[in-house]
């Protein structure tokens, strides 16, 4: 096998076969034959199903902590959470360069396999297309996902006082792709919190009735991801700026570029709404039982209806954060 | 002579002149632990904010020679240049953003093929960093490197608004990286011939907090008139003598043009005849049409506080955080674009 | 106007240094700063150290160390 991607990979003939048994089926551990349906089918018992999703065109394609491949199965399995669902299949759409690396194709779908595996999912059906040199960045995924939602989660309206839990530090992913991206050479240990989040529907189904809404800070960092809660809320969200969690290196390398963490995408978090008077309960299980000993109660909704985020800083100020306008970008003012 | 001001009961007017300083009185939420009768302003004090559209244009112009790629802080790329800004005409590995002068280097050995220019814009604190990076060059090269300079300086500045009667400011937050570069002795003058309280203070929220209430002791009367250093680790009177060393290497001073302010005598460092041939102005030909006619923007007087942002006929029509025309929205923190955003959201 | 943050020199290479700010590592450039010295405190800007902190003034380091500290007390005590 040549080690470039060529057009005839994707021209449906031979050669996107034998790339698909390659280096699909064998890093997804999946077994046998290229099958002839270009559906899957399945049955289920499930009542209430949930189906999403995604498309991945990060750059770099390799970075601190994960590599699109493992971003593009974590972020789908997150959207199935949002939704409170356990996930059970997931497509896998690929849009390749031609002359892409296929040593870098195996390392990506090898990374898209492991993370089913650990979750116990399976990619069950896929595409692969091949655009001339110039026409595409490397590569580019599209995932969707089914999954069944647990009979625990009914998502209900946001009323004051409802309190609001993030699972873990905060803009880890961003900052690692930052410090890619423009090839800063600033030594950390921070890495990509890239992970899939699917456990934290069973771990917390005990509780899921009083959990109102489940929301993954990706773009635009928990600040944006806040502002269209509280629209959908139509109240106030209060943060206590000593409450959010985050990793003194985070801070420091975003100190250093003048850019503010609470805009940097995560991508191994989720912002929780719990009922009034259960945030408490809800931490102490995040922490204890399901591994997100970071996890910290952030804040709450207010009874004013501007639909606002704001902050209470650490001198006692108050602070409007906006929604995202601008792309991040390392600052000098 | 120090004269006692009178007990005040009237709005009380302070102004910062450092887009960091701009920042920080956002992030600490400070606006809300003050008396309702301070108003914090925010002058011309982000070099990115005040570069103006012709410069923009140049940037754009040297794009269209062969083999030019640009080298750029990040804040600049989304400034509007006449018609576009450097976000807009962005094609794949043509603009590069760098977090240091010295990465434009990197960049310029990794295409020797190519002619790299650095967007060379701040004030006193970022040129002799910039200063430093083009005497390296001047020496040792590499070659393919030039710089397009917007470098501002902050006196003129800061004089052209205090000349102004009109303007009314009652009290200066001086800039503090400017002052470890120049010392704060650079900044006397505002209290020693505009009689104005002045202090120079660092970034934290409670060093701002303290910096706002020795003014308002002294524009209250209770202490007197006087000019304080309350950043003296990191500003000495005279400043730092190497960086300043820099400056007068590699710059000397010529008029320059502030967007949505106009011309400013003595306000642009410009290269000394020596580096000349690292400047990409007398390499390439390029357009530097100033626009003299009227600018529509009202920028200068919403900076100084004498107009509201919604007074100015451009205001949420052509000028818009997406797409903004003058300093007050092209800062995120700035007059206009605060207004547009949170209204008149008042804790 | 210009954004800068304190660091600290962990050693000397002729004109560069190699500083730490809050645990993460970097190589600037410390051409701007007179006799340089592992040790010393510098304000950081895009790369650059463009000036001594003098340490004899602790106010300015003790609000960020502070604030550094409660920050790390808020991490590990929840």
């Amino acid at each position: 096998m040549i080690n470039k991607i060529q057009l005839y990979h994707g021209d449906g003939g031979v050669k996107t076969n034998e790339l698909i048994r390659e280096i699909f089926l064998k890093s997804y551990g999946e077994v046998g034959k290229v099958s002839l349906s270009d559906s899957f089918v399945f049955t289920t018992k499930a009542s209430k199903l949930a189906y999403t999703t995604d498309s991945f065109v990060v750059q770099p394609l390799f970075f601190r902590g994960g590599d699109i491949g493992k971003l593009a199965i974590c972020g789908t399995l997150n959207d199935l959470a949002t939704a409170g669902a356990k996930p059970l299949y997931i497509s896998a759409g690929f849009i390749i360069e031609e002359g892409f690396d296929i040593e870098a194709l195996r390392q990506i779908a090898c990374s898209m396999g492991e993370v089913c595996k650990r979750n116990n999912v399976r990619i069950v059906t896929g595409d692969t297309k091949v655009v001339e040199k110039g026409s595409a960045d490397g590569i580019f995924i599209n995932t969707s996902g089914i999954g069944v939602v647990s009979e625990q989660y009914f998502p209900c309206e946001i009323e004051p006082g409802d309190e609001i839990i993030i699972t873990g530090t905060i803009a880890e992913h961003g900052t690692a792709i930052l410090l890619d991206r423009y090839d800063l050479a600033i030594e950390t240990s921070i890495k990509s919190d890239c992970c899939a989040l699917s456990h934290l529907i069973s771990d917390l189904e005990r509780i899921l009735p009083y959990i109102k809404l489940m929301k993954d800070p990706t773009r635009g960092g928990v600040a944006t991801v806040l502002n269209e809660i509280a629209e959908f809320a139509g109240f106030n969200v209060e943060l206590l700026e000593n409450n959010i969690p985050i990793h003194p290196q985070v801070k420091a390398v975003n100190e250093i570029l003048g850019i503010d963490p609470l805009y940097l995408a995560c991508e191994g978090r989720m912002l929780l709404v719990a009922k009034k008077g259960y945030g408490s309960e809800i931490l102490q299980l995040l922490q204890d039982f399901c591994g997100c000993r970071e996890a910290q109660m952030i804040g709450c909704f207010t009874s004013d209806r501007q639909k606002l985020v704001y902050m209470q800083t650490k001198i006692g100020g108050k602070r409007v954060l906006p929604s995202l306008e601008s792309q991040t970008v390392p600052r000098i003012c | 002579m120090m004269k006692m001001k009178p007990e005040i009961e009237k709005t009380v007017r302070i102004m910062e002149v450092c887009g960091t300083h701009t920042q920080a009185i956002a992030k600490s939420g400070i606006r809300y632990l003050l008396p309702k009768h301070v108003k914090l302003l925010s002058g011309p004090g982000c070099p990115v904010c005040v570069t103006h559209e012709s410069y923009i244009d140049g940037a754009i112009d040297l794009l269209s020679y062969q083999n030019v790629i640009l080298a750029t802080f990040g804040d600049m790329l989304k400034v509007k240049g006449t018609y576009a800004s450097l976000s807009e005409i962005k094609r794949k590995d043509t603009i590069f953003t760098v977090y240091s002068p010295e990465d434009a280097i990197t960049l310029a050995r990794k295409y020797p093929h190519k002619t790299v220019v650095f967007l060379a814009v701040g004030f006193e604190t970022t040129a002799p960093i910039i200063g430093a990076t083009i005497k390296n060059v001047f020496e040792q090269g590499p070659e393919n490197l030039l710089f397009l300079t917007a470098l501002k300086r902050m006196e003129p500045i800061l004089r052209f608004i205090l000349e102004n009667e009109e303007n009314r400011i009652d009290g200066l937050i001086c800039p503090g990286h400017v002052a470890s570069v120049l010392g704060g002795d650079a900044f006397r003058f505002v209290t020693e011939e505009f009689n104005l309280p002045a202090v120079v203070c660092g970034f934290q929220g409670e060093d701002m907090k303290k910096g706002v209430y020795s003014l308002l002791d002294q524009i209250e009367g209770k202490q007197p008139v006087t000019f304080l250093n309350l950043y003296p680790n990191c500003v000495r009177n005279q400043g730092n003598p190497l960086a300043k060393e820099f400056i007068n290497e590699v710059y000397e001073t010529e008029d320059g043009f502030w967007r949505g302010i106009g011309e400013v005598g003595d306000s642009a460092l410009v290269l000394k005849e020596k580096y000349q041939r690292l400047d990409a102005k007398k390499r390439f030909p390029i357009s530097e049409k100033i626009t003299l006619k009227p600018s529509v923007c009202q920028c200068s007087e919403i900076i100084l506080g004498r107009k509201a942002p919604y007074e100015c006929s451009q205001f949420g029509v052509n000028c818009t955080p997406e797409n903004p025309l003058g300093p007050c929205m092209i800062s995120s923190e700035g007059a206009c674009s605060a207004h547009y955003k949170y209204g008149r959201v008042i804790f | 106007m210009c954004l800068a943050v304190p660091t600290k020199i962990i050693s000397v290479d002729g004109k560069y240094a190699y500083v730490e700010t809050m645990g993460v590592g970097q190589k600037i450039n410390v051409q701007l700063i007179e006799s340089p010295m592992a040790g010393d405190f510098v304000l950081l800007h895009a790369g650059f150290a463009i000036e001594k902190i003098d340490q004899g003034e602790y106010v300015f380091l003790n609000t960020i160390l502070n604030e550094m500290i409660n920050d790390d007390e808020n991490e590990a005590g929840n």
